[in-house]
């Protein structure tokens, strides 16, 4: 079986986050990316014990906790391991993409306790998990706001069962009628690489998809007292944070979500941005920058009539590509030339900002095919996988054992909107070729 | 008077599941219509095909009937996919049907604890939901379990034109009364379609100008147990419609009974009729027909690819537009046939009918096509109700086990709405399931069921052994010399010494090029060829055998009897309705039906829980 991985925890909620993994490879995929003083290799892990390490992938670089499961002593009965990983989704979902990278496959809903149910373990509390997570799954208000998006998708996906299918079908029929299928003509290949090609474009939309799915969200950071917290209350309508005039009020992370045009938006109000003795503070600061970095849009907020601090911009831009440069308080100071003017105070401009910020971030996808679902861009993950796996082996090998690849593959893609891979194959092949006596 | 077990019907089905039952110890009635209709080949003159040949080979291992009959009855033998992987290689063998039919009724007769008798099952005998015998042309036969293999019989008509025949295949009589008895003893029957094209006389045509298609000579036939090779063969020929046929049934399809209402039947997409084939494929030019010997150096000759039911005068005009059947005579013309048939979502895996305890049921009756198909279900249900007489757990093959797993578990746990017939796109394990190991994957079981003979065990076992000593020999390395000398033959360069098994990794190397290095005892080209197999699917072998260990966790979670999904509000309606219907005995079996879902499966997961179940 392969190895699987999900987010444990709910979404966004909770101040850690857990990922899981389960199957043979549970633990060398871990160690692919954490670490720590105790432990180097397989050997140094011990079973049940919480241990204190650094994930690292690429960018990441996170301290968290790691704990090991050795089988069967598992919930699954499985190797499993489990990272707990500091709080939100954005970092979760981060180290979820490593791992699936490393060739851990993602979870299908309720798998974890349908391995835990086959391998003979599993208390009640946990089947009834599973209920609800197929119940929120099936919540149409959820799939509402991207009913345009998914509508195009399953076209999209669609499209390539068609193709992949009749890639099989011709194959399917030179096996099963030898003497009838002598003179058609065999494109299988060039299909395949079609169907190669779109998959692979399908996927690279899924970064921009997962934005709009999980909503958008959007760092609120600036010097101190500019009116970051004054932005967030206008923004949500009430008045959330903390808001005063002495400088450095907010001295942590404020998140809370709106939604605009259908769009979530997750807003993060943060700590100011200045050169303090203060500890607490500094943490803070801190913080905000660790925000900006995880962030998909970046506002800048500044004193409108005053020269932005160009240093902190451009340290800002150095890591976040789509940062706006807000005006506020254009109700004292008037407007300014560059950037986007408002007041959070009045109100004034805080539509075009809105906007402006769906405009940046994903709803130019709003026109194409785009992936949104984990689940969705896993099975096709594993379909483009097993497609290239026959794909390479279509010359070397006979066309049976390219079929146990591109079988796997087909049946991958099948998952997303179910039915059966081989109905629909014996269909093809009885509506394109004439065979049969 | 009093059995154990009657069979109604002996056609292929039939005759397999008398003789299991009868070579298991019990006391058999087999009930037929018309003696001469005995496993009588009622459409084409062949055994085998893709697909359909592993099945033989299947009932075969496990000791049935019909790869011994169709040995004995051979014209000609061919390997299909011969160019191809060994996995979809498929024996058909051309048989005379005389001596076929012949030969199995002649073993029947031998057969002891058999009885044969000739009359009309009218009605099936059932007492508190349990069956008690049959009615034959008026007298009751009492016995514990019965199997139904009533083929294409039941309230059967054909039809060429506008004459519609109450009848049977080939002009025998059909049953009149059973259909709805069944129907009373609430089976779920449908109606189906299938035809047969004309039977034309040998010496009306012209074979000159045709293609002839000869068999393959160094192939082995089809059963284990025959030894050497078919070395006396009959030609078949292949040649074309053209475009002036293709214009006479479009200008008479208004009088084809499929297209003008009068058939209702659903007939199989494989099987197309010659107006169908023109009428959905009108861009093709020309389609084959094959002249094939209904029996050796007989008089009649069967026109595969040209079945049909249009009118009498219209197939004479049609078929003599084709090239060397230019004054050919009919000697039958080609007909549909509608038949009435269940529902296979009625049965269980070990083919008993859910409705009625003791009763079973296969071939045709059980909505397949084919006469291979047909046997394979004979077999197993001719065992299964052997082993509900003796108070056995039924044996039900699985998908990773025997093409004869795929057909039966596709039949009860999908349906079917076409006469079905095997395919190897079936079978996902299909590298595994290969003709020539049928024997490694079945003998064994067979022998456990009490099929498999002394004769036939040891056969095997020695078979067996030849082979693990091959595969030890692969394992040896060959000395440089050896090596190089093979591959530069090929024309490849090698640089070190290896063994037989890394030689035959490489695509350009065949169990022939290796023979020589094996120990002289151990050259035996069929077995080194079969071992070769093994080597070169080796990585995709290992693949098919992840995927089927994942499978059998699902298969080995049994679902309760008594389930009652219905009530089962967080399942999905039509979830629901076909869980209630197929009522699997598996979560695996649960998980192929159409229109349950992964979530589905879930829900079902979490109640089992639930229930500690």
């Amino acid at each position: 079986m392969d190895t699987i991985t999900a987010i444990s925890t709910p979404l966004g909620a909770g101040a850690i986050g857990i990922v899981r993994l389960s199957g043979e490879q549970a633990l060398s995929i871990a160690l692919r990316f954490f670490g720590s003083s105790k432990i180097k290799s397989k050997e140094d892990v011990v079973p049940n014990h919480l241990g204190l390490g650094t994930f690292s992938d690429g960018s990441v670089r996170e301290k968290c906790m790691m704990v090991y499961f050795r089988a069967p002593k598992s919930y699954t009965g499985e190797d499993m391991v489990e990272f707990h990983i500091h709080g939100g989704t954005y970092l979760a979902g981060r180290v979820l993409e490593s791992l699936l990278g490393a060739g851990a496959v993602l979870a299908a809903p309720g798998e974890f306790t349908r391995r835990a149910f086959l391998a003979g373990k599993l208390s009640l509390d946990e089947a009834e998990g599973v209920r609800a997570m197929i119940s929120a799954e099936s919540e149409a208000e959820l799939r509402e706001a991207y009913s345009l998006m998914s509508g195009r998708f399953d076209q999209k996906i669609d499209r390539l069962l068609t193709l992949l299918t009749e890639v099989l079908s011709t194959m399917e029929a030179s096996l099963d009628y030898p003497e009838e299928m002598a003179d058609e003509v065999d494109d299988s290949l060039q299909k395949a690489l079609l169907v190669q090609k779109e998959m692979t474009e399908l996927l690279s939309s899924y970064r921009a998809g997962k934005l709009i799915k999980g909503g958008v969200t959007v760092a609120i950071v600036g010097k101190t007292n500019v009116g970051k917290s004054s932005l967030l209350n206008r923004l949500l309508g009430y008045s959330r944070a903390i808001v005063s005039d002495v400088h450095g009020t907010t001295r942590d992370v404020v998140g809370e979500s709106i939604v605009y045009k259908g769009i979530k938006i997750n807003l993060q109000d943060t700590a100011g941005l200045r050169q303090t003795g203060d500890e607490v503070e500094n943490i803070g600061i801190e913080r905000s920058l660790d925000a900006a970095k995880g962030a998909d849009v970046v506002l800048y907020v500044a004193e409108a009539g005053q020269t932005p601090d160009e240093d902190e911009l451009a340290n800002i831009r150095a890591f976040s590509k789509k940062v706006l440069l807000v005006n506020n308080k254009i109700d004292v100071f008037g407007v300014t030339q560059e950037g986007i003017n408002i007041s959070a105070k009045t109100g004034e401009g805080v539509d075009v900002l809105l906007d402006e910020v769906l405009r940046v971030t994903a709803l130019d996808h709003r026109a194409q095919e785009t992936l949104t679902e984990e689940r969705h861009a896993d099975c096709i993950r594993r379909a483009l996988r097993s497609l290239e796996e026959g794909i390479s082996a279509f010359k070397a090998v006979n066309a049976e054992c390219v079929l146990v690849d591109l079988r796997e593959s087909i049946d991958a893609l099948s998952e997303i909107g179910g039915g059966s891979a081989t109905d629909r194959i014996v269909d093809d092949v009885f509506s394109r070729f004439c065979v049969g006596k | 008077m009093r059995y154990e077990a009657i069979v109604v019907g002996a056609g292929h089905a039939g005759v397999e599941a008398a003789l299991a039952l009868a070579r298991l110890g019990h006391n058999t009635l087999i009930v037929t219509l018309d003696v001469k209709s005995v496993s009588h080949m009622a459409c084409n003159p062949n055994v085998g095909g893709t697909g359909k040949g592993h099945l033989v080979r299947e009932v075969d291992a496990l000791g049935g009937q019909m790869g011994l009959n169709a040995d004995a009855s051979l014209l000609q033998i061919k390997m299909l996919n011969k160019n191809k992987g060994a996995a979809v290689q498929s024996l058909r063998g051309q048989t005379d049907k005389d001596v076929y039919h012949q030969k199995m009724l002649q073993t029947l007769l031998n057969q002891s604890n058999l009885t044969l008798l000739e009359g009309e099952c009218e009605d099936v005998l059932v007492e508190d939901g349990k069956v008690k015998g049959v009615v034959v042309s008026g007298e009751s036969y009492l016995s514990d379990v019965v199997v139904l293999c009533t083929g294409v019989y039941l309230s059967s008509r054909t039809i060429t034109g506008e004459e519609i025949h109450d009848a049977g295949p080939y002009g025998f009589e059909n049953s009149k009364n059973l259909s709805a008895a069944l129907v009373k003893k609430g089976l779920p029957l449908r109606r189906f379609k299938t035809g047969t094209p004309a039977r034309v006389y040998a010496d009306s045509i012209d074979y000159s100008v045709m293609e002839r298609e000869d068999g393959d000579y160094d192939i082995n036939c089809f059963s284990f147990l025959t030894e050497g090779k078919l070395l006396e063969q009959t030609p078949c020929y292949l040649t074309y419609t053209n475009l002036e046929t293709h214009r006479i049934i479009k200008e008479n399809i208004h009088r084809a009974p499929l297209y003008n209402g009068t058939i209702h039947g659903v007939g199989p997409r494989y099987c197309p009729s010659i107006e169908d084939k023109i009428m959905r494929f009108a861009d093709k030019e020309r389609h084959q027909v094959f002249i094939e010997p209904e029996v050796k150096d007989g008089e009649l000759m069967y026109v595969q690819g040209m079945s049909s039911s249009l009118p009498k005068d219209v197939q004479e005009k049609m078929y003599r537009t084709i090239k060397g059947l230019e004054n050919v005579r009919f000697a039958r013309y080609a007909y549909a046939i509608e038949y009435d048939c269940i529902d296979p979502l009625a049965l269980t895996p070990a083919l008993a009918v859910k409705a009625v305890d003791g009763l079973f049921s296969a071939g045709q009756f059980n909505g397949s096509s084919g006469y291979e198909e047909a046997a394979a279900q004979g077999l197993m249900a001719g065992i299964n109700a052997a082993r509900k007489l003796e108070n056995k757990p039924p044996v039900v093959l699985r998908r990773d086990e025997a093409y004869i797993g795929v057909l039966i578990d596709d039949l009860v746990t999908k349906g079917t709405n076409e006469p079905y017939r095997m395919m190897t796109a079936r079978a996902e394990y299909r590298l595994s399931l290969r003709q020539d190991n049928a024997d490694q994957r079945l003998t064994p079981l067979g022998r456990e069921i009490g099929l498999v003979d002394d004769y036939r065990w040891e056969r095997f076992s020695e078979r067996n052994k030849k082979k693990e000593s091959i595969r030890a020999a692969f394992k040896r390395s060959v000395p440089l010399a050896s090596v190089r000398e093979i591959f530069e033959k090929k024309g490849e360069a090698v640089s070190g010494g290896m063994t037989v098994e890394e030689m035959l990794k490489r695509a350009s190397i065949t169990a022939a090029d290796v023979l020589p290095l094996l120990p002289e005892e151990e050259r035996d080209p069929d077995l080194a060829e079969e071992v070769a197999v093994e080597v070169k699917y080796c990585g995709y072998l290992n693949k098919e055998k992840r995927h089927a260990a994942d499978a059998l966790k699902m298969e080995e979670k049994v679902l309760p009897a008594d389930m009652d999904y219905l009530s089962m509000e967080n399942l999905r309606l039509e979830a629901r309705q076909k869980l209630n219907a197929v009522r699997p005995l598996t979560l695996g079996q649960a998980s192929r039906i159409s229109g349950v879902s992964p979530a589905d499966i879930a829900v079902l997961i979490t109640y089992l829980v639930k229930t500690n179940k």
